[in-house]
C-alpha cells in the first residue's frame, strides 16, 4: 500500500517533470481543459465559412473558402499555449479538436479561424470578430489573418483578443489628460519581463498581456472590467475554473518530498486566489524554493503571472516574503529553518507596470531542503532591510552557524544600541548615515564575533518646501500650491484640492482657513511632509456709483464716478479721468464711449474689479443747418455744402432738388452741381440717434445763366477821325479794357469810339446774381458772372472829318422815346437822319432833321409799337461831301410807364458818373447813394427844370463796389445799381 | 396570358410595397427598438437567392432585402442574408435556431457606408426586435 502510494506519487512527479520541462502537451489535438462545456476551437487547417454575416455582408452570400494557416505543429502549440494561459482562469477548454467544438452547445462555443485568406475582407486587419457572439447562435466564427501577423506569437495575441470580442469585450484605449482618445488600442507600458499591455489593447511588443480593468474605448472614465465581462451572463455560463489549491493553512496542499526535493504547480485563477502549500522540516535545515510562472521560454516569455512567494511558520507568521519588482519569479535561498511545520503561499502580484488585477495563470514551484549540519560557531546575521529612511526600524535575524546559546548585538546609530535577543526587532535609526552592526554569538565553550561595516544605510527624509509660504484665497478664487524637494507627492486632505498627487495643486472652493499636508517621497523611497495653511478671506465686494450699467454723461462736462469697498483703487485706462488711484474720479469725455475697469484691493490683498461703461453725448440741442460756399451762382457750376448743424448729429440726409447729386447722407456732401438757372431749395435732416431736426432752405441757391456778350457795329471800316459806336448785348453791364479811343461817357451797352488806327476792343460783360436774404454763408450777397468778348475796328483814312458828335442819347418817357444829340463843328453836315432798329443791326430811318444853327437837337419817337421790349436808336449824319457819320447806338429797354426815366452812364463807372433823367415838372430833386448794407454814402438835393436833364457826380470818394443810386423828385423816385470800379 | 398579367400585377404591387419600406424609414428612425412580427419570420427562410424578402415590423414598416444567402448551417440553425433594397452597401443577416427553450432569432443590419447598424435579437418573451446601435457595437476589426 505504501509502495503503491509511493509509486503513484513518483509517477505523478515524473509526469510533472516531463510536463514542466516541455511547457506544453506533445501531440494534437490539444485541449487545455478537457471536459469543459465552453469551448474555443482554434482552427488551423482551413475552413469554408457559410451562413454568417461574413458571407452575406462581404461575399455576396457566397461561401468563404479559407485556406489552412500553414502553421507547423510548433507554431500551433505556441498559439495554443498562449491562448490557454490567457483563458486559464476560466472554465473554457481551448482546443484544436473540431469534434470537441462540434459537441459543444452552439451558445457555448466559438471557432477562432487562423487563415491567411483575407481577400474577401475589405479592411486592413490582423483579425476581425462580431461582438458577443460566443453566447449567441450566429456568426460563430472569428478570424485571425495569419498573413497579416508575422509570427505565431502575434497570432496567439490576436487569437485571445478576437475571442475576447466574442466574449463581449471591447477595446482598451488610450486617452490624454483632456479625455480625448489618442489611441484606439492601449499599447501598455514598461519594458522587459514585467512590461504589460491589455489583451484587449495591443500587446505584441509587451511581455505580460493580461486581462485588465483600464479605460475602454468608450470613455476615459469607463473602466472595462475584462474578468467580469468574460464571466457575464451573455456568455452563457463562462465562469472561473475551480480552485486547485486551498487558500489557507487548513486546506493547504502538502508538498511531497522526494530525495529532499519537492515540486508542484498550480493556477492563480482570480486576483484574490492564494495557493497554500505545506512542508514539514524534521531537522534544522536550509530551505530553497523558486516559483516560476508559465511561459513560452526564458525569460518568462509571454507569462501572465507575477509570482509572490511568502514563507510562514506554523502559526501563520510570515518568515520571508519575496516579490521582486523587475522579474516574475519569486524565490527563497538558504532560509534556515528550525524543525517544524511551514507553509508556502503563492499568489499573483503587481509590479511597476500592472496592478495585479490580471496577474493570473499557471505557476511551477520547486525546491529542496538541506539539513543544517553542526558547524563551528560563526556569527552571521541578516537584516529585514539594509537601506531605510531616517526614523525607520529594522528587524535583525541571527544566521550564525553552530549552536549559539546567547547573542550580543551592537547597533551603531540604532536604538536600542545593544540587544541580547536572538532576533532583535524594531531597532530604530533616528539619524541618517551609514552604520555598522556587530553580532557576537556564544555557546558553552566559545564565542565568535562579526562586524558588518556600513551594513545599514539610513537616508535622510526629503526636505519639502511649499510655495507660497503664506497662501491665501479671497472668496471663490483659487491659489496654487507648489511643493518641491521630492519625486512623488501626496496632498491631504483632498477637500478643496484639484489634484492630490502632483507637485502642483490648486486650492479651489474652501470657505475657511485650511491646513494642507504634502507627503513627498524621494528617490530613496523616503517620505517627508510639510504643512501649509491656506488663509481664507471673504471676497472683496466693490460698490459703484452710478450703479447703472451704462453711465451717460454730457460731453465736455465732468461727471463723478465712485467705487467703494476697497482700500486701494486702480482705474484703467486713465484717458478722460481726473486720476486713476482713488475711489472717486471725475470723467470727462469729448465724444464716444469708453470702458473703464476699476480694480480694488483690500487690506488682505484681495482684489476685485468693477466696470463702468461711459457714453458721452451732446447735451446742446439738435438743429439742422447748412453751409454753402456760394448761394448765388452762374450755371453751370458747382457749390460746396457742409453741415453746420448744432447739437451732435450722427446721421445726415441731404436733399438737393435740381442739383447733382440730388441727395447725400454724408455729413459734408461736398460739391453739388447745378446746370440750369433757377432758384433751388436745399433740405437737411439730421439725427443724433435720439432726436431729429429737419430744415428746408427755400431758394437757397439762386442760379443764373452765364452771360454771352455780343458786340455789334455798323461802322466797318471807320474813317480815321470819325467816331463810331459799338453795341453790346448779352450782359447786365460791361467793362471795357482801356483804350484811348474809347469815348466816355456812354451807356454801358453801347459806346462810342474814335480810333486813330485799327484797334481791337475788349469788353467784359457781367451779370449780377443776388442770393436770397438770410443765406449768406460766404459773406457775398451776389456773384458776378462774366463773359469777355472783343471786336476789331479797322480804321481807314477818309479825309478830314468836320463833325463832332458830343453825345447821342435815347430814353423812354412814358409811351414815347426821347432822343437828343449835341454836336460841334456841324458846318459840313447836310442833314441828320434818326434811325431805329429792333435788333440793333438793321436800322430804318424814322425822321429826317435839317441842320440848324443850334448845336443840340432832339426828337420824340411817339410811334412806338406796343409789345417790343427793346428799341435801338442811332443818328446818321449825312455830310455834304457824301460821307456819312453814325453816332453810337442807344438801347432802350421798354419798361412800364414812367418806370424807366433815369439812365446812369457809364456803368460800371470809374470816377465821374452822369445821370440823364426826365423831369415832369420844375422842382427839387434828391439824389442818394447807399452801399449794399444800406449805409448812406452820398446825398445831394438840387433844383431841376422840366425836361430832359443831366447831372454829373464825382465818385472818387467811394471805394470800388456796388452802390444803390436813388433819384427822388416829388412823389416819383427810381433806384438803380451802379458799380464803382 | 391571365397568369402573366397576374404575375406582372403582383410584381408591381410587390415592388411598390417594397419601395415604401426603404432605409429612410428604417435606418433613420428615431426609435431605439422596433419589433418585428415573429409570425412572419419563419416564412422568409424559404426564400431563394435573388428573391426580395420583407420583414414586417409591428409599426407597419417593412424592410425589404434581396436574398443573397440562405444556408442551413446545421439541422437546427439556418441563416438568411441579403442586401437591403434602396440602401447602398447595407446588409442584413438573420439566423434562426430551434433550441430547447424555443425558436431564437439573431442577426444584424449593418451599413458599410456609415456607422449605422441594427441588432436583431429575441427577447425573453419571444418577441423579435431591431435595436438601433452602431456598427462599432456589432463588428470589431482587430
Amino acid at each position: 500500500m505504501i509502495f503503491n502510494c509511493f509509486m503513484k506519487t513518483y509517477l505523478r512527479f515524473l509526469f510533472f517533470i516531463v510536463f514542466f520541462i516541455s511547457g506544453q502537451l506533445f501531440a494534437q489535438p490539444y485541449n487545455s481543459l478537457p471536459g469543459a462545456q465552453h469551448v474555443i476551437f482554434l482552427d488551423f487547417d482551413g475552413y469554408t465559412v457559410t451562413g454568417t454575416s461574413w458571407n452575406s455582408s462581404y461575399n455576396g452570400g457566397n461561401p468563404i473558402v479559407c485556406a489552412a494557416s500553414g502553421y507547423s505543429d510548433a507554431e500551433v502549440r505556441t498559439v495554443f499555449n498562449m491562448m490557454t494561459e490567457d483563458y486559464r482562469p476560466f472554465n473554457i477548454n481551448i482546443t484544436t479538436d473540431e469534434a470537441v467544438y462540434d459537441a459543444a452547445s452552439i451558445q457555448q462555443r466559438m471557432r477562432v479561424l487562423f487563415t491567411p485568406t483575407k481577400n474577401w475582407y475589405p479592411q486592413s486587419a490582423g483579425g476581425v470578430a462580431y461582438l458577443s457572439t460566443f453566447g449567441s447562435i450566429s456568426n460563430k466564427v472569428c478570424f485571425i489573418f495569419t498573413s497579416a501577423l508575422g509570427n505565431a506569437s502575434n497570432a496567439g495575441e490576436a487569437g485571445s483578443h478576437e475571442a475576447g470580442h466574442t466574449l463581449t469585450l471591447q477595446h482598451h484605449s488610450e486617452f490624454n489628460a483632456l479625455c480625448e482618445k489618442t489611441n484606439e488600442y492601449n499599447s501598455g507600458t514598461g519594458s522587459g519581463e514585467t512590461s504589460w499591455a491589455p489583451i484587449m489593447g495591443v500587446g505584441y511588443n509587451k511581455n505580460m498581456t493580461l486581462w485588465s480593468d483600464v479605460a475602454s474605448n468608450f470613455s476615459c472614465t469607463y473602466m472595462q472590467d475584462d474578468l467580469a465581462g468574460i464571466t457575464s451572463i451573455p456568455n452563457n455560463g463562462v465562469a472561473y475554473r475551480a480552485d486547485d489549491h486551498g487558500n489557507d493553512i487548513n486546506t493547504s496542499t502538502d508538498l511531497v518530498m522526494i530525495a529532499s526535493a519537492f515540486s508542484d504547480s498550480g493556477i492563480i485563477g482570480t486576483n484574490t486566489d492564494v495557493d497554500i502549500f505545506h512542508i514539514t522540516i524534521a531537522t534544522k535545515s536550509y530551505l530553497n524554493i523558486i516559483a516560476k510562472p508559465w511561459s513560452l521560454g526564458t525569460p518568462n516569455s509571454k507569462a501572465n503571472l507575477d509570482v509572490s512567494l511568502i514563507v510562514k511558520n506554523s502559526t501563520g507568521q510570515t518568515i520571508r516574503t519575496h516579490e521582486p519588482l523587475n522579474v516574475l519569479n519569486a524565490w527563497v535561498n538558504n532560509l534556515l529553518l528550525e524543525p517544524g511545520e511551514y507553509y508556502i503561499q503563492i499568489k499573483g502580484t503587481g509590479n511597476a507596470n500592472q496592478t495585479g488585477y490580471g496577474s493570473l495563470g499557471k505557476y511551477y514551484i520547486t525546491g529542496d531542503v538541506t539539513a543544517a549540519l553542526p558547524m563551528p560557531l560563526a556569527a552571521a546575521l541578516v537584516a529585514s532591510d539594509t537601506v531605510i529612511c531616517k526614523g525607520s526600524s529594522i528587524d535583525f535575524f541571527d544566521q550564525s552557524q553552530g549552536s549559539p546559546t546567547s547573542w550580543t548585538w551592537t547597533f551603531t546609530g540604532g536604538t536600542p544600541s545593544v540587544s541580547n535577543a536572538q532576533n532583535p526587532v524594531n531597532i530604530l535609526y533616528a539619524n541618517a548615515g551609514t552604520f555598522a552592526v556587530k553580532l557576537t554569538v556564544f555557546d558553552a565553550v566559545t564565542n565568535n564575533s562579526r562586524t558588518y561595516n556600513s551594513y545599514i544605510r539610513v537616508n535622510n527624509l526629503p526636505t519639502l518646501n511649499i510655495v507660497p509660504t503664506n497662501p491665501y484665497i479671497c472668496g471663490n478664487n483659487t491659489t496654487a500650491l507648489m511643493a518641491t524637494g521630492a519625486l512623488a507627492y501626496q496632498w491631504s486632505p483632498a477637500v478643496g484640492l484639484i489634484n492630490t498627487n502632483l507637485p502642483r495643486t490648486t486650492v479651489n472652493g474652501i470657505s475657511e482657513n485650511t491646513t494642507y499636508t504634502v507627503m513627498g517621497t524621494d528617490v530613496n523611497g523616503c517620505t517627508g511632509s510639510k504643512d501649509v495653511m491656506v488663509q481664507y478671506y471673504p471676497p472683496l465686494q466693490l460698490i459703484k456709483s452710478p450703479a447703472t450699467e451704462r453711465v451717460i454723461v454730457c460731453r465736455y462736462d465732468s461727471t463723478e464716478l465712485s467705487v467703494t469697498g476697497a482700500e486701494n483703487y486702480t482705474w484703467s485706462p486713465g484717458t478722460g479721468l481726473s486720476n486713476t488711484n482713488t475711489g472717486n474720479v471725475k470723467v470727462r469725455l469729448d465724444e464716444g464711449s469708453r470702458f473703464y475697469t476699476v480694480t480694488g484691493t483690500d487690506a488682505n490683498g484681495c482684489s476685485a474689479s468693477i466696470y463702468f461703461s461711459v457714453l458721452a453725448r451732446a447735451c446742446d440741442s439738435l438743429a439742422a443747418n447748412v453751409y454753402v460756399d456760394s448761394s448765388a451762382i452762374c450755371t453751370p457750376t458747382c457749390v460746396t455744402f457742409r453741415d453746420s448743424s448744432t447739437g451732435h448729429p450722427t446721421s445726415w440726409q441731404w436733399s438737393f432738388p435740381g442739383g447733382t447729386p440730388a441727395t447725400s447722407s454724408l455729413q459734408n456732401p461736398g460739391l453739388v452741381c447745378y446746370a440750369a438757372p433757377g432758384s433751388y431749395d436745399v433740405s437737411l435732416m439730421v439725427s443724433d440717434g435720439v432726436d431729429i431736426s429737419t430744415r428746408t432752405f427755400s431758394g437757397l441757391i439762386v442760379a443764373a445763366d452765364m452771360p454771352v456778350v455780343t458786340m455789334t457795329t455798323a461802322l466797318l471800316p471807320l474813317c480815321k477821325g470819325d467816331t463810331g459806336g459799338i453795341k453790346l448785348s448779352g450782359a447786365q453791364y460791361y467793362m471795357w479794357s482801356f483804350d484811348p479811343s474809347l469815348i466816355f461817357p456812354a451807356f454801358p451797352d453801347s459806346i462810342r469810339i474814335n480810333p486813330v488806327d485799327t484797334t481791337t476792343y475788349y469788353v467784359k460783360g457781367f451779370i449780377n446774381v443776388f442770393n436770397n436774404n438770410g443765406y449768406n454763408n460766404s459773406g457775398n450777397s451776389f456773384v458776378q458772372c462774366s463773359d469777355t468778348e472783343s471786336i476789331k475796328i479797322n480804321v481807314v483814312y477818309c479825309g478830314t472829318v468836320p463833325l463832332k458828335i458830343i453825345y447821342f442819347t435815347a430814353l423812354q418817357n412814358g409811351e414815347a422815346i426821347h432822343t437828343q444829340w449835341k454836336l460841334a463843328e456841324q458846318e459840313s453836315v447836310d442833314y441828320y437822319e434818326l434811325e431805329r432798329s429792333l435788333d440793333g443791326i438793321h436800322f430804318e430811318s424814322i425822321q429826317k432833321i435839317t441842320r440848324t444853327q443850334k448845336d443840340t437837337y432832339g426828337w420824340v419817337d411817339k410811334n412806338i409799337t406796343a409789345g417790343y421790349p427793346v428799341f435801338y436808336y442811332r443818328l446818321r449824319c449825312q455830310l455834304a461831301g457824301g460821307r456819312t457819320i453814325y453816332s453810337n447806338i442807344e438801347k432802350v429797354v421798354m419798361q412800364n410807364k414812367y418806370d424807366q426815366w433815369l439812365s446812369i452812364r457809364p456803368n460800371p463807372v470809374t470816377t465821374n458818373m452822369e445821370l440823364v433823367f426826365i423831369a415832369d415838372k420844375n422842382g427839387m430833386a434828391t439824389l442818394t447813394i447807399h452801399d449794399m448794407p444800406g449805409k448812406l454814402m452820398y446825398k445831394e438835393s438840387f433844383e431841376v427844370l422840366k425836361g430832359y436833364r443831366d447831372k454829373k457826380i464825382n465818385l472818387s470818394a467811394l471805394l470800388p463796389g456796388v452802390y444803390m443810386v436813388q433819384l427822388k423828385m416829388g412823389e416819383k423816385q427810381i433806384t438803380q445799381k451802379v458799380i464803382r470800379l | 396570358m391571365t397568369k402573366t398579367l397576374l404575375s406582372i400585377a403582383l410584381a408591381l404591387f410587390f415592388f411598390s410595397a417594397s419601395a415604401q419600406l426603404q432605409d429612410k424609414e428604417l435606418l433613420k428612425t428615431d426609435k431605439n427598438e422596433i419589433a418585428i412580427k415573429p409570425g412572419k419570420l419563419i416564412n422568409i427562410f424559404n426564400a431563394k437567392k435573388g428573391e426580395i424578402v420583407k420583414l414586417e415590423c409591428i409599426d407597419g414598416a417593412t424592410i425589404a432585402f434581396t436574398v443573397n444567402m440562405n444556408v442551413w448551417n446545421q439541422e437546427l440553425v439556418r441563416t438568411i442574408g441579403g442586401k437591403l433594397e434602396g440602401n447602398k452597401e447595407t446588409y442584413i443577416t438573420l439566423t434562426q435556431a430551434d433550441l430547447k427553450q424555443g425558436i431564437l432569432y439573431e442577426g444584424n443590419i449593418i451599413s458599410h457606408k456609415s456607422n449605422t447598424a441594427f441588432k436583431i435579437f429575441t427577447a425573453k418573451d419571444g418577441a423579435v426586435y431591431l435595436q438601433k446601435t452602431t456598427k462599432d457595437n456589432i463588428l470589431v476589426t482587430d
